[in-house]
């Protein structure tokens, strides 16, 4: 099993429905393949309407697939449904965009982060209040944060919550979406530093979409870029950024400015 | 006091004690009416049809039984009957749209139609015709009413689960692998409370009025029981002679009505507590 990669997305088409008489629209994702190794990140870049957030909408199973596959450490991630597709989704770990938004504004973070192990059928007790406040403090909080709700919460301690809620369970993968979008730089730079941490502590691989393809080439060790539903780039980072094939990344890559230097910030 | 003015304001607060005084009233009606027994139904036909005086503070009905009294006794009946309308129509309403809310496609397809058949008929004859199907008397009527009541608070409860479900903090519950029961009972419940809880404060006053319609046309208690609704009836042979007999029931509802509609509209425009300004 050790050869196989751990995600694999093959002519992957995602097409919204429209009405009844409605012509067929274009398809939100036409026909995308790439492959994501284990312990590896993969940026996925693109425009907004590019189809990247379909495409990361597909692989979590919220959006239905018209035609591809996606296999999941070797098994056919499409043909689960139900309950097993409900477990087989606790191996991923989600991170999106705006932590207010993704963290129930009236749960404590105790109670948020405790969601994901009790859905897993941990039995509640002291053992997962432990387990929280190690998570918590895994991603830069102290356990003071713990009977706090999200209100009270900065912007990047937020996300550094959400953070924690998506590691719970000890995903094989992580899947970020646009995770430091809603967030100011010096806050961007230190969230990006607490997950290649996390990503070397704990071997993760990472799914990492965003619009940004200066953020995400720090963290990325290949790189998918999109443009209105097709894939026109996928190769190492390196080689992307430093040789891009299409006029498209270039003028991507001429956005977002010198994160390189925020890196070093403190988190 | 003075936070509970500050949260609801004045008229708030006043509707507030005044729906409390009545729930007390109907409580302690036993000790608190100045004649017991006439309350409860017992006739003093030597005193018939007396006006307002000082024994009889709102006189007397046909059957010589102090007003006050009868009033007082009938706020159990009237006041239940509205809470418990509002009541039975959350516990069907509320899961009924919240599931078809929550779930979309065919679940929400069927639930809503069936709730459309019953939006379909004039509410007050189809509460009728329940009545007149199940025969007079108490439970039945809080039924009929509540056939009637349950649609509109699946359709509150409806487009709440809806907007909830598509809520980032949902969706990332689902993704962490939370059952559906267990999303809603969690998240999309605690979030619908403030919207329901307005909606059934605003409530108790119309179906409590619905209520004393039947109650009216003879299809609510029977007496010697009596309720709000059923003593402007009987009085209705009386006035304008006799007016007292209709005006003081009527007087009443439309105080408790009006109680229920003020109160509603100050928790709908609630301030937040001090704890929670600081966002």
């Amino acid at each position: 099993m050790t050869g196989s990669p751990l995600l694999e997305v093959t002519d992957l088409l995602i097409r919204y429905r429209a009405g009844l008489f409605a012509p067929r629209p274009k398809p939100a994702v036409n026909g995308a393949s790439f492959r994501l190794e284990r312990g590896t990140t993969l940026g996925i870049v693109g425009e907004s309407g590019s189809g990247k957030t379909s495409l990361l909408r597909a692989i979590l199973r919220l959006l239905p697939v018209e035609s591809g596959a996606i296999r999941l450490e070797g098994r056919d991630w499409l043909a689960l449904h139900g309950r097993a597709l409900r477990r087989a989704r606790q191996g991923i770990g989600v991170v999106s965009q705006n932590p207010f938004l993704s963290l129930s504004p009236r749960l404590t973070v105790a109670e948020i982060l405790a969601e994901p192990m009790l859905a897993a059928g941990h039995r509640p007790g002291p053992q997962i209040r432990d387990r929280i406040a190690a998570l918590l403090s895994d991603c830069g909080l102290p356990a003071a944060f713990l009977d706090r709700r999200a209100r009270e919460l900065s912007g990047g301690q937020a996300q550094r919550v959400a953070i924690a809620r998506a590691l719970a369970l000890e995903p094989r993968l992580l899947v970020l979406d646009e995770p430091t979008s809603a967030l100011d730089v010096s806050v961007q730079a230190q969230i990006l530093n607490l997950l290649s941490d996390l990503r070397e502590r704990h071997e993760l691989s990472m799914l990492f979409v965003t619009h940004n393809l200066k953020v995400v080439a720090h963290v990325a060790d290949s790189l998918l870029v999109m443009r209105r539903g097709d894939v026109v780039e996928f190769g190492p980072t390196e080689q992307v950024v430093h040789a891009p094939a299409q006029p498209y990344t270039r003028e991507l890559l001429s956005f977002g400015v010198h994160s390189r230097t925020a890196r070093k910030e403190p988190s | 006091m003075s936070r509970l003015v500050h949260r609801l304001g004045w008229p708030g607060t006043l509707a507030l004690f005044c729906v409390l005084g009545f729930v007390a009233v109907g409580i302690l009606a036993p000790w608190i009416a100045p004649w017991p027994a006439q309350g409860a139904g017992a006739p003093n036909v030597a005193a018939k049809l007396t006006p307002p005086s000082a024994d009889y503070w709102l006189g007397t009905d046909h059957l010589g039984r102090d007003m006050l009294s009868r009033l007082i006794y009938a706020t159990r009946i009237s006041l239940s009957n509205g809470m418990l309308i509002v009541a039975f129509s959350l516990l069907i309403g509320l899961p009924v749209g919240l599931a078809a809310g929550y779930f979309g496609g065919w679940v929400d397809e069927a639930l809503m139609r069936v709730t459309d058949v019953f939006l379909a008929f004039p509410a007050l004859l189809l509460a009728v015709l329940m009545a007149a199907a199940l025969g007079p008397g108490f439970l039945n009527s809080v039924i009929a009413v509540s056939v009637t009541w349950w649609p509109w608070y699946a359709r509150l409860a409806r487009a709440e689960g809806l907007v909830l479900r598509g809520q980032p903090y949902v969706e990332a519950a689902r993704l962490a692998g939370v059952s559906h029961p267990r999303i809603i009972l969690r998240h999309i419940l605690p979030a619908t409370a403030r919207p329901l809880t307005v909606q059934a404060a605003l409530d108790v006053g119309p179906a409590l009025l619905t209520a004393a319609a039947l109650s009216f046309l003879g299809l609510g208690v029977l007496p010697p029981t009596a309720d709000w609704g059923q003593m402007v009836d009987a009085g209705r042979k009386f006035f304008p002679d006799r007016w007292w007999y209709s005006a003081m029931p009527g007087v009443t509802i439309f105080i408790v009505a009006l109680s229920f509609s003020v109160l509603g509209d100050a928790l709908r425009d609630r301030r937040k507590g001090a704890a929670r300004a600081s966002v």
